[in-house]
């Protein structure tokens, strides 16, 4: 465990350097810069714009503005926000709690909705209760993220939520909802599956043949059943981190998702570096998360 | 009497104690409560309305800072708008100087020197407003390493303006030389609180930022910023120091808070607008919204202002030196012939339909623009300019009699120069949905007479790098938001000016009627008699729509939908529209003012 745990770290940190390295590279690539929008502006001069370039360190080479941020990171300074004249690390982190916030709801709610509803369709497989849920799972998850958000921000003005006592609820309840509906479908179906593919195997006859109860017999499928789930956890994480950046915008949610996208339009470079490493950082974890649970659930699974 | 509280039962005193809770809220939400007292050098104003009541009020995004003088764009401008205030005002009308900060002032007779005599009043943490805050002001704006757009503004020629203080409420500000534009500039610089920056060494834009405490924050604005959650909301509490009185001499504003609410997605805004969670939206109004509003039932109000100072322009790229880059022309020789030609440019203008795009594109909610100066800032915009009305028998004149036939290809009727060329060129713009629109009628219009137009979108700051930087574009299709006074105009005019669009940054005037204009745009900077300056930029603009190098298409109107809860509403059509007079604006049924 401890030589996996030492590649994973090694792994992460080459993902991080190619990460900022890539930031870097893309954005010297973009035609124009944060201070473009400033000529726009006839009260601001050519010179205060040139100086400001200066100031920001834009106007050199991308891979000096590289090794210099690298040396500053070194004396933990995580580079500057040009469009908010603050810290970046002060920015992104009043931004990620809300964030995190919705994301671990989303992924809560997900669980709680998706391992019983999909326990019940493998135990029903071929009766009418499966067939209706296979479809509303299909209908959650074929549906892109965007529709749905935009269709909850209907529901939700026609329901009348937001004038109601539960306005402030609503605030928090939408995008965590519209984030957790096809995630919650994708994991009912995959354990469904699973869960008829186990109950087919030979020790699953074995057990019931030595009189195990019923109840008995399922737990064990389940926890067989439940090592692909455990498996999609890391990649549903990713998912739901990148499915924020959509919902975000539109429920107009101050999380790192709509800060992401606003600073990749205003080229805040070091906002986007941050955060783009910030979300690399944590795929990486739920992913190493999952292979640990996978290791509890599963004893025979070593690394 | 007796026998009437024995006959009460439990659930009837329940209820009669409810309605009399409801009829006491009532007459609490709609109560009046006197608010401090005014002082002798308050500003009195004809106005009068109910004190109380919290205004939400929609903005697309968080500003960048709470700092006036690093605000650069309208979500910061608009914070400093309500939370500071400057030592002259902008009557939004009529353009006109009006008292601020300074009661009054007078101009020397030789120009070079304004003196203003301040109010005697207090800032929103209770301290003294006097002179030193002016030269404190000052200071920073001139600060080395400040890089803040006033500072532009205020160096006349390369050299500041001094400032010397004749009294604690008296300074004279002087400039180098003559200015025509020197009350003007002063309606345009927040002045600061000099006691609230204990640190004179660190650079000015750093400080009030968005994690700075409220209570670090004062100005002499109206509001005062009471809180801010990153990213969702900002509220602005009133400044019970105010210095503006209504017609009763209460002091305003007549609102309690202000609860600037961020919303990016325009949806989100509407549906919360409708729902009743925001009472005024006008900066992120699209030209459907103003239908949809209309159309929809509900208690809401849309009004259209009329013009704004947001111009749309075409212009060719007429860049006349060789890219550095290439060692080639900017744009190849034949089309160079082209752009370069003002017939040519006049057939274009009389080609494209105004009127189509303000139907199809701002459903309405635009009119055709003839000149760069919008029919809003009323007090410099002309009428007396040629029109080159939508006629494409005109424009296939104008082109015949320069050298240019048609023929036919593909079945298809293509306009050929005189040297058999066809005429076809790339068309830039924003990759956003009105400059689409706007683009593809354009395109439309003019296959009509023969010409090949591409579009091609570009994200903003990609396109103005574009245009302004590496120039390599045919044609052009942009917004751009025109400042109130020629002054600011010289940037966008004179030859050698970074933002002269159709050729930019030219050693000397590439043509006689581009050295004109620059004679003309000195000369109207240090004329001191307002009518002859009008007179000046009056032969700009005539200049300008003669020579056609960028065509005015259409001037986008202002469209506020608000609730009717909202009083005192007079939408400006200048910047911050909707807000321009908040002091004024009340709730028709608010809360009293904290004690």
């Amino acid at each position: 465990m401890l030589q996996f745990t030492l590649r994973r770290l090694f792994e992460t940190f080459l993902l991080l350097v190619l990460l900022s390295l890539g930031v870097f590279a893309l954005f010297s690539l973009i035609p124009g810069d944060f201070l473009s929008e400033m000529q726009l502006n006839p009260s601001m001069s050519p010179g205060t714009i040139d100086q400001l370039r200066q100031d920001y360190g834009i106007d050199r080479p991308f891979y000096v503005q590289y090794l210099l941020w690298l040396k500053q990171l070194l004396s933990g300074n995580f580079g500057y926000s040009f469009a908010q004249q603050r810290p970046a690390f002060d920015l992104i982190a009043e931004r990620f709690s809300n964030t995190l916030l919705i994301t671990l709801l989303a992924f809560a709610i997900i669980m709680l909705l998706a391992l019983p509803v999909g326990v019940y369709s493998a135990l029903r497989a071929g009766g009418w209760q499966d067939h209706l849920l296979g479809a509303l799972s299909l209908f959650l998850f074929s549906v892109p993220t965007v529709v749905w958000a935009l269709l909850i921000l209907m529901a939700a003005f026609h329901g009348g939520w937001f004038t109601s006592a539960f306005s402030e609820t609503a605030e928090y309840f939408l995008p965590v909802v519209t984030l957790a509906l096809p995630g919650a479908a994708l994991v009912a179906r995959v354990l469904r599956r699973q869960l008829l593919e186990t109950l087919a195997l030979p020790f699953m006859k074995a057990l019931a043949a030595k009189g195990l109860s019923r109840r008995r017999v399922l737990t064990h499928a389940v926890r067989h059943a439940l090592n692909p789930v455990i498996s999609l956890t890391g990649s549903i994480f990713a998912a739901l981190l990148s499915g924020a950046v959509v919902v975000e915008k539109i429920f107009s949610w101050p999380g790192i998702g709509a800060l992401t996208v606003d600073s990749i339009f205003a080229r805040d470079l070091y906002i986007v570096l941050n955060c783009v490493l910030l979300v690399g950082l944590l795929t990486v974890a739920a992913n190493f998360l999952a292979d640990v649970a996978l290791a509890w659930n599963d004893p025979r699974i070593r690394y | 009497m007796h026998g009437f509280f024995k006959k009460l039962n439990i659930r009837t005193a329940f209820l009669i104690c409810l309605a009399a809770g409801f009829l006491n809220r009532g007459v609490f939400l709609c109560a009046q409560k006197e608010p401090p007292p005014s002082s002798p050098e308050t500003l009195k104003l004809n106005t009068q309305g109910r004190f109380g009541g919290t205004l939400s009020y929609a903005l697309p995004g968080e500003p960048a800072t709470f700092n006036p003088l690093a605000a650069r764009e309208n979500r910061s401008r608009l914070v400093a708008y309500l939370t500071s205030a400057t030592l002259l005002e902008l009557d939004t009308r009529t353009q006109r100087p009006l008292p601020g900060l300074a009661k009054s002032w007078t101009r020397s007779p030789d120009g070079k020197s304004v003196r203003l005599k301040l109010r005697q009043v207090l800032f929103s943490d209770g301290s003294r407003f006097t002179s030193k805050d002016v030269v404190f002001t000052f200071e920073k704006i001139y600060q080395e390493d400040s890089r803040n757009a006033f500072k532009d503004s205020l160096l006349i020629e390369g050299k500041p303006v001094q400032i010397r203080v004749l009294g604690p409420w008296e300074v004279e500000i002087i400039f180098p030389k003559p200015y025509a534009a020197s009350e003007y500039i002063l309606t345009t610089i927040p002045i600061l609180p000099g006691e609230r920056f204990p640190d004179s060494k660190r650079r000015i834009e750093e400080s009030w930022n968005l994690s700075t405490s409220p209570d670090e924050i004062s100005g002499l604005g109206p509001f005062a910023i009471a809180n801010h959650e990153p990213g969702k909301r900002t509220l602005l509490r009133r400044n019970i120091h105010y210095w503006k009185t209504d017609r009763n001499g209460r002091r305003l504003p007549y609102l309690d808070e202000i609860r600037l609410e961020y919303l990016e997605d325009r949806n989100a805004q509407m549906v919360r607008f409708q729902s009743g969670q925001l009472e005024i939206i006008d900066q992120s109004l699209r030209p459907e919204d103003f239908l949809t509003i209309k159309s929809a039932p509900g208690n809401f109000r849309v009004s259209n202002a009329g013009p704004s100072s947001n111009l749309t322009l075409f212009w060719f790229n007429q860049s006349t030196g060789t890219n550095p880059e290439t060692g080639t022309g900017y744009v190849p020789l034949e089309k160079q012939k082209w752009f370069s030609n003002p017939a040519f440019r006049r057939a274009v203008s009389h080609a494209i339909s105004r009127d189509s795009i303000v139907q199809n594109v701002y459903f309405g909610q635009a009119r055709p623009a003839w000149s760069l100066v919008p029919s809003s800032i009323t007090s410099w915009h002309t009428n007396e300019l040629p029109r080159y009305e939508f006629d494409v028998r005109r424009a296939r004149e104008l082109l015949r009699k320069v050298g240019f036939s048609w023929r036919n290809r593909g079945g298809r009727e293509r306009l050929v120069d005189s040297a058999g060329k066809e005429v076809s060129f790339d068309l830039v713009t924003r990759s956003d949905d009105l400059m689409a629109k706007t683009a593809t009628i354009i395109q439309e219009d003019l296959s009509k007479i023969g010409m090949e137009v591409r579009i091609r979108q570009e994200e903003l700051r990609a396109l103005i790098s574009r245009v302004m930087n590496s120039r390599q574009y045919d044609a052009a299709l942009m917004n751009v938001d025109i400042p109130v006074d020629p002054a600011d105009h010289v940037n966008l005019l004179l030859s050698s000016a970074p933002m002269h669009m159709w050729n930019p940054g030219q050693a000397r005037p590439a043509t006689p009627w581009e050295q004109r204009i620059d004679e003309l745009m000195n000369r109207q900077r240090v004329v001191l008699n307002p009518g002859e300056r009008f007179r000046l930029y009056k032969e700009v603009q005539q200049v300008l729509a003669e020579q056609t190098p960028v065509i005015p298409l259409v001037n986008r109107d202002v469209v506020v939908a608000h609730s009717p809860r909202v009083k005192n509403l007079a939408v400006s059509t200048i910047f911050p529209f909707a807000l321009w007079n908040v002091w004024e604006l009340y709730l028709e049924c608010g809360v009293p003012p904290p004690k």
